[in-house]
């Protein structure tokens, strides 16, 4: 295996092989042993000390899991861990979710595999696929944790089952992507999307996911018409088009209707036409997906097939729910904040520092306290919003602050001679920043962003705080009940604390592999 | 300027040929800006404009003097009942708390992370895995759950016993004495404090002494130093000088401090003596210590191995021995990148003792939230609740721009 430079020009997930270290010597066990744990008597004396501590610890830790820890708690009130209170009648959507949600990411998954096979079959490098072993090695926790829950907590076999389609289903997905062929994978980029798109549909129904289609519906528009009209149009356009775009995402949020679907169609053809030439398959990918969501809102408004409200989502489908949607609204809101910041208009990057170093200078508790009691009185909506909207806004608003600075870190890292290249091509303003600034700098902040994200994920526990039953405070129904009562507390906890351990720390593994693979800091 | 490079439009060469003004970049960029400033400004007026015309349909004061009325609330172990005004007094208590939380929080947690940071990079492989083990355990767990864990699993419903009259708390003695050194509860801990004892004046005037006298043994071992080019170990000398006379002076003086043991009153309801902790307190100070401790060891991991190779090769060819090629070469150099992202570390758990509203801690946050839950004003209490962070986030960041001049001075 060699190191290779950086291959394609856009894909920023296929970049550098991993790196091989050097041939590691062979050892037997005793001399392993010698080196390791003996090597000097400073060594032998910390071996005999923290042996045996270590040896206590994993007795004490087994003895509480296996004997002593009374699980009774967990064990009876596992759904409601999961998905809280939730109504159990329309537990099959949740379910469908779930398992529409995994084909969509196979697909995704395997399309990119394939993507990144047909560019090193251009560029005439070797591809090395992803191994098992490595993605392994980044999501046993996630596996082990599915697995304590099957195999310790179930008595059912809907659960297996359910897990078992899901496996199925990604497995589908990702084998069907992987042997499509090459022409039709702009096709595939878009059917799995749209499967993941509507997974959340089957769960909203028709309202609730307005936020999710006024991201999706940014993106064709921002990706349209910067750098497309000429720069001194593009330079009034890109700010009017962000200012529209948060306009519709304030109307789709005040008005949670079937007028969200059609303003989610309209805007996908607005996208189509608008985008003219160069990367038009993103625009179209997009546009599709938005006039296909949209169809499908309308669809299930005519079988009358309504959501769920939102207030009844609680557990843990409730934090993974909360966490994706407001690193999702969070996203571009940090972009714009980084480019502002790096402006060379004094206005702009005031405005960018000031919201910046605001929304990082209180913990989030305060913006979560603040969106609970008093955000519906900045706007004038009708109906009073719910509890998990202002959550999520205050998260988004939050944690744009933060994924600004990690952005604008990357928009440093990129050598000023790309910018003068871009210069010396002929490219305006905004195509510099959109084609040649940004694909860099996103692509080297990528594994701090899944930092970011992990962070996000972590500080999700402070729903609870708000009175919102997400995964952590399900425990407060669970030791309300009249078995639970004072008993198993340890138990529940260190559930709840392995629940999130598992997803954060597959994360931080994945984090870890991207840095080597982008080779972040090698270049 | 584009990303620091200059445009053409700006260069003094296309000057001559001025575009129209609609298509001229910096007309345009003004003109952009001014759009930008007025379409804020708006928004935000619209917003405001909006909160105040709900409050007042709501029928809520809008004004800060609210604050000045009593909380109607009272806080355990302070000086505090229900006619104290909420401004200053609850804030005070609410912001004292806070950084005792945080000041102690950050001492474990500094302790904790170099060694466990050391340690991750140790040659015994035990040491490195119990140490990795900790860092991946801990840092992945959200800081909440952490508190929550120590407050209900490990103080409230734990193997702790009760504090009242008929369940006496566990009280560990001094070995050999009588002298309680601990008071362990399910809700509240005693540990020895110290007290001071008698005048302090002729202790301070002695330790104002042994000051000087250390002063002038390192300014003279400085100068034996560059006279004859001795080893000058002014540290050493200063350091001993100043102890040696201020332990004299301590022992000659009667012990002007002495321990204060923690004892159950009479009652068997309070702890007398010593210094009286709630769980609360202990809860978020040793959870976010060990929480923070898994974040520094990881900065102080990172900084040891970011100083380059060739640092510590030429420190083996000149002949350094182990210690001395960490105290002289590997880390003063570690240090300097790991000073930042460390006080970085010093402020997020500053900001995470917030998380104590969940365990009752009457740090700033959860007294807020008491008030607000008393029926005072939402807006004017968080507005000022996000000030008094803010000025935390604006003092550490000036302290770190203070650090990083200093350490910059010494570099490239």
């Amino acid at each position: 295996m060699t190191m290779t430079e950086v291959g394609g020009p856009d894909n920023p997930f296929i970049l550098v092989n991993e790196p091989e270290g050097p041939p590691s010597e062979k050892l037997t066990p005793w001399e392993w042993i010698r080196k390791n744990l003996f090597s000097s008597w400073v060594n032998t004396l910390i071996t005999l000390i923290f042996g045996p501590i270590a040896l206590y610890l994993i007795y004490r830790f087994a003895r509480f899991v296996f004997v002593t820890g009374r699980w009774d708690p967990v064990d009876s009130n596992l759904e409601l861990f999961m998905i809280g209170t939730y109504p159990r009648e329309e537990r099959w959507r949740v379910v469908s979710q779930l398992i529409v949600m995994s084909a969509g990411i196979g697909g995704a998954l395997g399309t990119m595999n394939a993507s990144a096979k047909a560019r090193r079959k251009l560029t005439g490098e070797e591809f090395v696929p992803t191994s098992w072993r490595t993605y392994a090695s980044s999501y046993w926790s996630v596996v082990l944790f599915v697995l304590v829950l099957l195999v310790g907590f179930t008595d059912t076999t809907g659960p297996w089952l359910m897990v078992g389609a899901m496996v199925v289903l990604g497995v589908a997905g990702w084998a069907a992507t992987t042997w499509l062929p090459d022409a039709l994978r702009p096709l595939s980029w878009s059917a799995s999307a749209l499967l993941i798109v509507v997974s959340f549909q089957l769960l909203s129904g028709t309202g609730g996911w307005a936020w999710f289609y006024t991201v999706l519906a940014l993106v064709p528009l921002i990706s349209g018409v910067v750098g497309r009209l000429s720069p001194s149009i593009a330079r009034m356009a890109a700010p009017a088009t962000v200012g529209l775009g948060l306009a519709i995402a304030i109307a789709a949020l005040v008005t949670s209707s079937v007028v969200v679907g059609l303003v989610g169609i309209l805007v996908g053809i607005y996208g189509l036409v608008l985008v003219r030439q160069g990367d038009r398959l993103d625009a179209t990918r997009v546009g599709l997906i938005m006039i296909a969501s949209g169809v499908v809102t309308v669809l299930y408004r005519a079988i009358g097939l309504s959501g769920i409200d939102w207030s009844e989502w609680s557990g843990l489908h409730l934090t993974m729910t909360v966490a994706v949607a407001s690193t999702l609204l969070a996203f571009p809101i940090g972009v714009l904040l980084a480019l502002g910041r790096r402006s060379s208009l004094p206005a702009i990057r005031v405005m960018s520092v000031a919201y910046i170093e605001f929304f990082r200078g209180a913990p989030l508790i305060t913006f979560l306290l603040a969106g609970a009691f008093f955000l519906g009185f900045f706007l004038n909506t009708e109906s009073p919003l719910s509890l998990i909207t202002r959550a999520i806004a205050a998260i988004t608003l939050f944690s744009a602050a933060y994924i600004a600075e990690i952005v604008r870190g990357g928009l440093q890292a990129v050598p000023k001679g790309q910018v003068e290249a871009g210069l010396a091509s002929g490219l305006s303003q905004p195509q510099i920043t959109r084609f040649i600034v940004l694909p860099q700098a996103l692509r080297a902040v990528i594994p701090a962003m899944v930092g970011q994200f992990i962070s996000l994920f972590k500080d999700t526990s402070l729903l609870g705080i708000i009175a919102l039953s997400e995964f952590l405070d399900v425990r407060l129904l669970v030791h309300a009940q009249e078995d639970f009562r004072g008993f198993g507390i340890a138990e529940t906890m260190t559930f709840v604390a392995f629940g999130f351990w598992a997803f954060a720390f597959a994360m931080s593994r994945e984090s870890q592999r991207l840095e080597r693979r982008l080779g972040v800091g090698q270049r | 300027m584009l990303y620091g490079v200059p445009l053409m439009a700006e260069t003094q060469a296309v000057q001559a040929t001025r575009p129209p003004p609609w298509r001229d970049v910096r007309v345009l960029g003004i003109v952009g800006q001014i759009v930008a400033v007025v379409s804020v400004v708006l928004v935000l007026r619209w917003l405001i404009g909006n909160l105040f015309t709900n409050l007042d349909e709501a029928g809520i004061d809008r004004g800060f003097d609210v604050l000045n009325q009593p909380t109607n609330f009272a806080i355990r172990d302070a000086n505090f009942d229900s006619r104290s005004p909420l401004w200053p007094d609850m804030v005070v208590i609410g912001v004292k708390n806070t950084l005792l939380s945080a000041a102690v929080g950050i001492v474990i947690a500094v302790i904790l992370g170099v060694l466990i940071g050391i340690g991750r990079l140790s040659e015994n492989w035990l040491v490195a895995r119990l140490s990795q083990i900790y860092v991946e355990i801990l840092r992945n767990i959200p800081p909440l759950v952490i508190i929550a864990f120590f407050s209900f699993a490990v103080f409230t419903f734990g193997p702790f016993p009760p504090f009242n009259p008929s369940s006496p708390p566990w009280q560990i003695n001094l070995p050999g004495t009588d002298t309680t050194a601990l008071i362990l509860s399910n809700d509240r801990w005693g540990i020895p404090s110290i007290a001071r004892d008698g005048d302090l004046l002729p202790f301070w005037i002695a330790l104002a002494v042994a000051a000087v006298v250390a002063i002038g043994l390192w300014t003279w071992r400085t100068r034996v130093n560059i006279n004859t080019g001795a080893p000058h170990r002014r540290g050493l000398w200063a350091w001993g000088g100043f102890l040696l006379i201020a332990v004299v002076a301590f022992v000659l003086l009667d012990t002007p401090y002495r321990w204060s043991w923690p004892m159950v009153s009479e009652s068997g309801r309070r702890i007398e003596g010593g210094f009286a902790t709630n769980a609360g307190y202990l809860s978020v100070t040793i959870a976010l210590g060990l929480y923070t401790a898994s974040h520094i060891a990881e900065i102080i991991r990172g900084s040891i191995l970011a100083v380059p190779k060739g640092q510590t090769e030429a420190a083996n060819a000149l002949a350094l021995t182990g210690l001395q090629r960490y105290r002289f070469v590997v880390l003063p150099q570690a240090m300097r990148i790991a000073i930042p992202p460390t006080i970085n570390q010093f402020l997020n758990l500053t900001k995470n003792t917030s998380l104590a509203t969940v365990v009752a801690y009457p740090e700033i946050t959860s007294l807020v939230k008491t008030a607000i839950g008393n029926g005072k004003p939402a807006v004017q209490l968080l507005v000022m609740l996000m000030a008094i962070y803010l000025t935390f986030s604006l003092i550490i960041s000036v302290v770190m721009n203070q650090v990083n001049r200093r350490f910059q001075l010494v570099g490239r």
